[in-house]
């Protein structure tokens, strides 16, 4: 059995930092990465290149280099940890290999964010893509959309992928552009907000212009979004900012509605959470040094709540050193001497996202507004309308929600519909996000064949 | 929704049913079905709720291994239950997806296999459920797929199975018809005799009613002592596992493998005395994954998708207790409330209707347990 000073689950801006970090304590440290390559979504592809002259700038080298500054830790790329216990005992599957446990002294968790799932109409017809997945599949295997395409929605990525493969010589036929319509007042309150990073200001900035040069209609303020078509996607219809029903044929739809916490491992620990109504999400409630509510288990990243890559990568260096600080191999002076720049600089890229927050609310598909019958858990189909009936008949917390529908009971255990789940809930009950949490969440945290779990060496079988 | 579905109110009633999960629903139904004034009182999403964490197994075979009395009354339990599945589906739309095809228990070795033979030979005295002893080969035929490793399978055809998830659904969605009759969110601090019946303090207030019935699994215990009264239950925790959508293959349930009209499998069995930890462990799971495989080979490349822990309520004899324990306050307690569900809602909510248990339920009171010093008894399959 495996006992290392530290597991890390995620092999993205925050794992591989703190694995870095971590290991230049001295610890042992082992970190596992469901993906095949390192660099979590923000860097993914960082560590190949797949294709040269890819449009992708300097964060593609920084990647890579928090990948080779990472690798003198025991990096286990296309291995998952399925099953976490909460000592921190987890259980990992490799490709090929058999059920592993780790026992490490202590957890670090830093599986990321992943798009915000949308629940709308049309929306899980082939040639609805999410933005985010479309761009990795640019960044790692080099595939491009292959037709016309019309991004739908809003936030710095949608844009920044609109740009990127605009670097293919690919030419959106529109941007849908979902974003509220900000006044001088809110420009001014979001200033001193938008002023703790000028450079990620400046980045944005340099997208609008290079969409605005490139000529891609862009239609601001759009709304009821609705994506038609018999046995594909064949068009988006939305309603424009003059209040014009509009129709945009195209063979290919990219969905972003912000990022939200890849936080399954977090709630199979059942860690406090806490709602955040400017994210409009579960954040993890944390030490400053990013130690959950589980003694010994931390975390660090977007898997907390969303506060960008470069945070995620101060958050991941500040919860090794307290972690080496823990187990002995660090004096506290010491990590308070570390710690304190990536300590301020975190701080400033925290006071940064109120900015992004209210510039990007989630506006593509509110899930308390979404009509009857559109599908809010894609795994069992079950549709708003179902829910709200079966909150009627008793069904008002989620677990119990849950057992009435099968609504969180498939593959995905509930990643693409528990958050809509609570918006319903909270709407239809008036309970606040707080009292109603969400439901309880099973191992294995994927599907994996009962034959990798029964090929264990085992105690004398009895029935 | 309106408002008095959704906050208790404290209208005082006839009777109040404390615990919203299978036995307390089907009791409150029942007792809706004879015409009494019920409200059913539930803990809401944190209760244990053993209900949720079901095989769904509507079975006899084995039932009063330790008290025979209960042999007769599971079969009659087994029996009542298409009638009273028909009737729930027609009120509440809501299909239980019942099963009454028969029901298996396999045996792994050739001492096993005599002991279970015993058993049902011994009940079969009692109650008249009929079984038959099936080999591999024989069992082969009736079920493709199935290894032959193991000794042999006791089967028992007027067994079968059904949704336990829908089962609680459509008996919430019957109860809470009448409107303020499904009190939710209201877990029972304590039970006060007042005059004329008792009252029922729940944080939000307190409601006075004629008659009390304790049905809240575990919870009972607390119940039950603040009436004076200790009663001689346990947790026994089972850990299920459940697959990804198979083709429909297997056609009869047994406890270690179930496949749900949805395609998904159930695999469980395990019986472990932890307490009150509805956790999972991989040990476990990995136990129930390599004896569902060592039945049906096919499984290996079957997907987990999930497993739970859930935990069963068990007397020392593994029968259910029925008791008046105090004037018009009753207690009913036992780890089968997808079997005997609809016996609770017919004949057990009759009795508590007419306001005492008859010589008929004596069996089942906590008289059985005098003089046994609090031990917690041996505990097995039953």
């Amino acid at each position: 059995m495996s006992a290392p000073d530290l597991l890390i689950i995620g092999g993205g801006a925050a794992g591989l930092s703190a694995a870095a970090t971590a290991q230049g304590c001295g610890l042992s440290v082992d970190l596992v990465e469901e993906r095949a390559t390192f660099g979590g979504n923000y860097y993914a592809g960082a560590g190949e290149t797949p294709f040269a002259g890819a449009p992708f700038g300097k964060d593609h080298a920084h990647g890579a280099a928090l990948i080779a500054a990472a690798r003198r830790a025991d990096l286990a790329a296309e291995t998952l940890a399925w099953r976490f216990e909460p000592d921190g005992r987890t259980f990992t599957l490799g490709a090929k290999g058999a059920v592993r446990p780790i026992t490490p002294k202590r957890l670090l968790i830093a599986t990321g964010a992943m798009e915000r799932p949308v629940p709308l109409p049309g929306g899980l017809l082939p040639g609805v893509m999410y933005a985010g997945a479309a761009q990795l599949l640019m960044k790692t295997v080099g595939h491009v959309p292959a037709g016309r395409f019309v991004l739908v929605g809003s936030g710095p990525l949608l844009l920044l992928v609109a740009k990127q493969l605009l670097g293919f010589g690919l030419r959106p036929e529109a941007i849908v552009d979902t974003a509220a319509r900000t006044g001088f007042a809110d420009s001014l309150r979001s200033l001193p907000a938008a002023l703790n990073a000028p450079d990620l200001i400046a980045k944005g900035l340099g997208l609008h212009r290079a969409l605005r040069r490139a000529g891609v209609p862009w239609h601001h303020h759009a709304s009821a979004i609705a994506i038609e078509g018999r046995n594909r996607a064949e068009a988006v219809c939305f309603t424009d900012a003059a209040g014009q029903r509009q129709r945009i044929t195209t063979d290919l739809v990219l969905l972003h509605d912000g990022v939200v916490p890849n936080d399954q491992v977090s709630r199979q620990l059942a860690c406090a959470e806490v709602w955040n109504p400017a994210q409009r999400c579960f954040n993890l409630v944390l030490s400053p040094w990013g130690e959950t509510s589980r003694p010994g288990i931390f975390a660090a990243g977007d898997c907390t709540g969303i506060w960008g890559a470069k945070a995620a990568e101060l958050s991941g260096q500040i919860a090794a050193l307290e972690i080496a600080q823990q187990v002995g191999a660090m004096s506290r002076a010491e990590r308070d001497r570390r710690a304190k720049a990536p300590l301020s600089a975190l701080a400033r890229q925290k006071r940064f996202r109120p900015f992004l927050e209210r510039r990007f609310p989630p506006r593509l598909a509110p899930p308390a507004k979404a009509a009857d019958d559109v599908v809010i858990c894609r795994c069992e189909a079950i549709t708003a309308g179902e829910i709200r009936l079966a909150i009627g008949q008793g069904a008002t917390g989620p677990d119990q929600l849950k057992s009435f529908t099968r609504c969180g009971m498939g593959p995905c255990q509930g990643r693409s519909c528990a958050l809509a789940v609570a918006e319903i809930i909270a709407q239809v009950t008036g309970q606040s996000h707080d009292e109603i949490g969400r439901h309880d969440l099973r191992a294995p945290l994927k599907p994996l064949p009962l034959g990798r779990i029964a090929a264990q060496p085992m105690a004398e079988v009895t029935p | 929704m309106n408002r008095a579905s959704r906050n208790p109110t404290n209208r005082p009633v006839e009777f109040a049913v404390i615990g919203g999960g299978l036995v307390g629903a089907a009791l409150a139904y029942g007792l809706q079905g004879k015409g009494c004034d019920v409200a059913l009182f539930d803990e809401g999403d944190t209760a244990f709720r053993a209900s949720r964490g079901n095989f769904g197994l509507v079975c006899a075979q084995g039932k009063g291994d330790k008290l025979e009395a209960y042999a007769p009354w599971a079969r009659e339990g087994v029996a009542l239950w298409a009638d009273f599945a028909k009737r729930l589906q027609q009120t509440t739309a809501v299909d239980l997806e019942l099963e009454q095809d028969g029901g298996l228990v396999f045996c792994l070795d050739d001492a096993s296999l005599e002991a279970r033979i015993a058993t049902c030979t011994r009940l079969k005295a009692r109650s008249g459920l009929g079984f038959d002893v099936l080999t591999p080969a024989e069992l082969a035929r009736l079920m493709p797929g199935v290894s032959a490793n193991f000794a042999g399978a006791v089967f028992s055809r007027e067994d079968g199975a059904a949704n336990p998830l829908k089962l609680l659904r459509a008996l919430h969605t019957a109860v809470s018809m009448q409107d303020g009759a499904l009190r939710r969110q209201a877990r029972i601090e304590r039970i006060e005799p007042i005059s004329g019946g008792y009252r029922l303090v729940t944080a939000q207030g307190s409601t006075d009613c004629e008659k009390v019935v304790l049905a809240a699994g575990l919870g009972n215990s607390t119940l039950a002592e603040s009436l004076g009264v200790t009663l001689p239950i346990k947790p026994m925790r089972g850990q299920i596992l459940v697959t990804e959508r198979y083709p429909l293959t297997l056609n009869v349930p047994s406890e270690n493998v179930r496949q749900l009209r949805n395609g998904s499998f159930l695999l469980g069995g395990s019986w472990e005395d932890v307490g009150y930890d509805t956790g999972t462990t991989f040990e476990v799971t990995q136990t129930i994954a390599a004896l569902a495989i060592r039945l049906f080979p096919f499984l290996e490349n079957v997907r987990l998708v999930r497993s739970w822990g859930a935990l069963r309520i068990l007397a020392p004899d593994n029968a259910p207790i029925y008791d008046e324990i105090a004037p018009g306050a009753f207690v009913v307690t036992c780890h089968s409330g997808v079997s005997l569900a609809a016996i609770h809602a017919d004949r057990l909510a009759g009795w508590i209707a007419q306001g005492a248990l008859p010589s008929e339920a004596a069996p089942f009171s906590l008289k059985r347990f005098a003089g046994m010093n609090g031990s917690a008894g041996d505990y097995s399959h039953g």
